[in-house]
């Protein structure tokens, strides 16, 4: 370890969230998503969590980004907690933490243009950048995702899906972060166009000495942008490490389970032996 | 734009009642009454012998005045309402909703009685009286899809982004319900219309001699048998603005999509 | 034995910017009892194939050739003759379980239905024999009660409820539309062995859609590659991943994280395929696949190659195949 503050520290994170009440005067149920969960994140190293769905994956990416109000525990963003800052500090802070989201076609206004969307961080976070500074800006983040500048024209529609990611990802790095949590961002899409979008986070990644906080359901896609792997179960992290070592050595019986659930090609096959089905 | 077109020629001859109608409206012509349709009255005339065409052109400022500015106070004073509760939940959101429910609870033409009663007759009371059942409609409907629009990636987003709530609200929230409160709109418009023709009915609405379409429906209501035409224009007239109000709503719904905007 | 034979079945959609070509005369012959995978990205037309068979067509939709099914032509078919199929004689499993379900309906009522409707069964012997379908995908008695509602289940318990509806009236054909895709990758493993057990059980042929080469892979024993509305690889699964002959099939596999590079190092740039699948309002007059292929040349631009055949049982249809192993 190094003596300076690593990026991100999350300590004993615990996140219960409220449940509807049952009957009237009965304490609400309780649901904890997240139970103590502790990471850490060193500038420029990249992080995996991989779980299925309701491990709390998802809510531990949105407590990194203060979106959520933790139980108990701390979140420290460049030696600062999070939760213990005033709002305008807050805010500052957030200018070195983005996030990417899943679904391609919920995370972009429909009813704004692509230069808008791409720009609201910036407008948001810092102010002053107007005009043709702004402008420059919105160009150059688009052109590093593999877009165009006149593309800040046209309303997310006009794109694939693919494309859409890519203006999600431009609107994340409009701020130059140090560290972008994407949840599940290649899942909803296809085969080749995940290919060029998992290869396009690796190339940002190199070029702008990225962090990731990379969650995933899919441990083949993780293997390629990170080099750390946090297994998550039930709210809890059971296993973590290196990428490889993980993937070669599970420990824990539920990443077993995991590896053994993804079919491989060259694997093993269900049902009775190959017949011809030409016409 | 045919829903454009049709307001617009309403709106015309809203305003060119002010200046001129075919005939004055108040004077009475006993023995020229219940005409049917001719020449020199284009609608015919009524019980009182007074011009239609007249009393129609003339009732639409009040009618479409009355109402828009009902719909006006609902929906000014009920999105922002609704939009609050969903942006703040909490204390916030039990407040206006409880609110919602008190005034709702109240059947709406009563408590517009009440509040004439209180305030005495007249155009303005009705108005103040069928906006205010216009606020709950619309705080609901507001809040309703607010919410479902707070779940949303990109409100997640632009928080990331750092916007604080209102900004939110402002750029995001509005902006993706207005199609919805458009539509509401117009239909709130035809219920305020009829709400108004109610209140003219019962003498706490419009006073005479100045007509109001729905009192001549209501005045018309007994003679439905001896001067079918009599409710048959005032009807058409609501009908049509109605008509030409809903179309202009889907054309802006319309417009303000940009899904929509490049297929026109 | 034949079961189901789609001959040169084309589909086109009338948009507001002119007639789309949805499906361009795809054939293909499933055997009763037989598993067929069908493989390629979302818009290559293999929902479509599947909304073709079930007679679910968008309204705007035009189709030409022939769905032949147990010896009748379904295209022929009016909408009570298929409502009698359809459920029936084929049913299918949908990519989404929560909405292939009735929200505000029980599961037994659910499946239940379709005994019901289709077989006439009685409430009471309906019920039973609900019962006795959610047992057999793995929903017990006690444990799942059939009045529980869609929302008290996870998404693999439902699927396997939606699984449970389709095994109703034992179909001959089952057509599973991305059945997994919406899952965790252990409950995918369950619904596959599930769907692979109650197939075998019943004789029932397989149609199984997806985008996921190993999937394909895993489960089936015979297989088409589409892309673009095309059929462009077809042939014995463990025949076509031992040539993968066409270009765009080894696209796939090596855009695929799940490929075979089990020994690469992190951070490892996965290949591409170049460029956009074309608009399906202007197709181009030859090979489909042209513009994004590295082994296009000028003779696969006038026509679309006909399909040839490799191997008895293996075909492609590409004038400039790869004829060595597959990168194994």
């Amino acid at each position: 370890m190094t003596v300076t503050a690593p990026l991100l520290r999350v300590e004993d994170l615990t996140l219960d969230y409220t449940l509807p009440r049952r009957r009237l005067f009965e304490a609400a149920p309780r649901f904890r998503a997240l139970n103590a969960v502790s990471l850490q994140l060193a500038k420029g190293e990249s992080l995996a969590v991989v779980g299925e769905s309701g491990s709390g994956k998802s809510s531990l990416a949105r407590a990194v980004l203060a979106l959520e109000r933790p139980t108990a525990g701390r979140v420290e963003l460049l030696g600062r907690d999070v939760y213990a800052l005033a709002l305008g500090p807050l805010r500052a802070l957030r200018r070195h933490a983005q996030m990417v989201f899943q679904d391609p076609y919920g995370s972009l206004d429909p009813r704004r243009k692509v230069g808008w969307i791409v720009a609201e961080p910036l407008d948001a976070l810092e102010q002053g950048v107007a005009g043709d500074e702004r402008r420059a800006r919105i160009a150059e983040v688009l052109e590093s995702v593999g877009l165009k500048a006149r593309d800040a024209e046209k309303f997310p529609h006009e794109f694939s899906g693919g494309q859409r990611q890519r203006i999600a990802i431009a609107r994340a790095l409009i701020t130059h972060p140090d560290l972008i949590v994407a949840d599940e961002p290649v899942s909803a899409l296809d085969v080749s166009v995940q290919a060029q979008v998992l290869n396009l986070f690796m190339d940002l990644r190199e070029r702008l000495g990225l962090s990731y906080l990379f969650i995933s359901h899919d441990l083949a896609v993780v293997r390629h942008v990170a080099e750390r792997v946090a297994v998550m179960c039930q709210g809890e992290i059971v296993e973590e490490g290196m990428v490889e070592e993980v993937f070669r050595r599970p420990q824990h019986p539920y990443t077993r389970k995991l590896l053994a659930a993804v079919p491989r090609i060259g694997g093993a096959r269900r049902g009775e032996p190959a017949a011809t089905a030409a016409p | 734009m045919i829903g454009l077109a049709v307001t617009l020629v309403l709106v015309a001859v809203a305003l060119l009642s002010l200046v001129w109608t075919p005939y004055p409206i108040a004077v009475i012509d006993v023995p020229g009454k219940l005409q049917p349709p001719s020449a020199e009255h284009w609608l015919g005339t009524d019980q009182f012998g007074r011009d239609v065409l007249s009393r129609i052109m003339a009732g639409a400022v009040n009618s479409i005045a009355v109402s828009l500015v009902a719909v006006g106070i609902g929906a000014g004073i009920g999105v922002p309402l609704g939009a609050l509760a969903a942006a703040r939940r909490g204390l916030v959101e039990e407040v206006v909703m409880r609110f919602n429910d008190f005034t709702f609870a109240f059947p709406a033409l009563l408590s517009a009685v009440m509040i004439t009663a209180l305030f005495g007759p007249g155009a303005v009371n009705a108005i103040v009286a069928i906006g205010i059942f216009n606020i709950p409609v619309f705080a609901r409907l507001t809040r309703g899809a607010a919410l479902s629009l707070w779940q949303r990636d990109f409100v997640l987003a632009a928080r990331v982004a750092g916007r604080g709530r209102t900004r939110i609200t402002l750029d995001h929230i509005l902006p993706n319900i207005a199609s919805l409160l458009i539509v509401q709109m117009t239909i709130q418009f035809a219920l305020a219309i009829l709400a108004e023709a109610g209140l003219s009915y019962l003498g706490l609405g419009t006073q005479p001699p100045n007509p109001s379409w729905g009192k001549m429906l209501n005045e018309a209501q007994t003679l439905m048998f001896l001067a079918p035409q009599l409710a048959v224009f005032p009807g058409l007239a609501i009908m049509i603005t109605v008509l030409g109000l809903n179309l202009l709503g889907d054309g802006l719904r319309d417009l303000l999509d940009p899904r929509l905007r490049r297929l026109r | 034995m034949t079961l189901l034979s789609l001959q040169d079945l084309r589909v086109t959609i009338d948009t507001p910017d002119g007639p789309a070509t949805l499906l361009d005369g795809v054939s293909f012959e499933l055997a009763a009892g037989q598993s067929l995978g069908v493989v390629g990205e979302s818009g290559c037309g293999k929902s479509m194939t599947a909304l073709a068979v079930m007679g679910l067509l968008p309204a705007a939709a035009r189709a030409q050739g022939q769905i032949l099914f147990e010896g009748r032509d379904l295209l022929a078919l009016d909408e009570d003759a298929l409502c009698r199929v359809r459920g029936r004689r084929i049913a299918m499993v949908f990519q989404e379980p929560m909405t292939a379900l009735n929200p505000v309906k029980t599961i037994g009522d659910q499946v239940a239905e379709g005994l019901r409707w289709h077989l006439g069964l009685g409430r009471g012997a309906a019920e039973a024999r609900a019962l006795t379908l959610l047992q057999r995908v793995g929903l017990p008695a006690p444990r799942f009660s059939p009045q529980l509602y869609p929302h008290q289940l996870s998404g693999g318990q439902r699927q396997r409820v939606v699984i449970a509806m389709a095994l109703a009236c034992e179909p001959a054909l089952l057509i599973a539309d991305e059945p997994t895709t919406a899952l965790d990758v252990t409950s995918q493993a369950e619904i596959l062995d599930l769907i692979a057990e109650v197939t075998a059980e019943l004789g029932m042929a397989l149609m199984l859609i997806t985008h996921d080469l190993a999937v394909v892979w895993q489960n089936t024993a015979a297989m088409l590659v589409m892309y673009a509305g095309c059929v462009v690889e077809r042939g014995a699964t463990a025949e076509v991943f031992a040539r993968m002959a066409h270009p765009y099939t080894r696209g796939l596999l090596a855009a695929s994280p799940h490929g075979l590079d089990a020994d690469l190092p992190s951070g490892h740039r996965l290949a591409t395929i170049p460029g956009q699948v074309p608009d399906p309002h202007q197709r181009p007059p030859g090979c489909i696949f042209a513009g994004r292929c590295r082994r296009a040349a000028d003779a696969c631009l006038p026509r679309p190659p006909a399909e040839r055949t490799l191997v008895p049982g293996h075909g492609v249809a590409c004038l400039f195949p790869h004829d060595d192993e597959a990168p194994a």
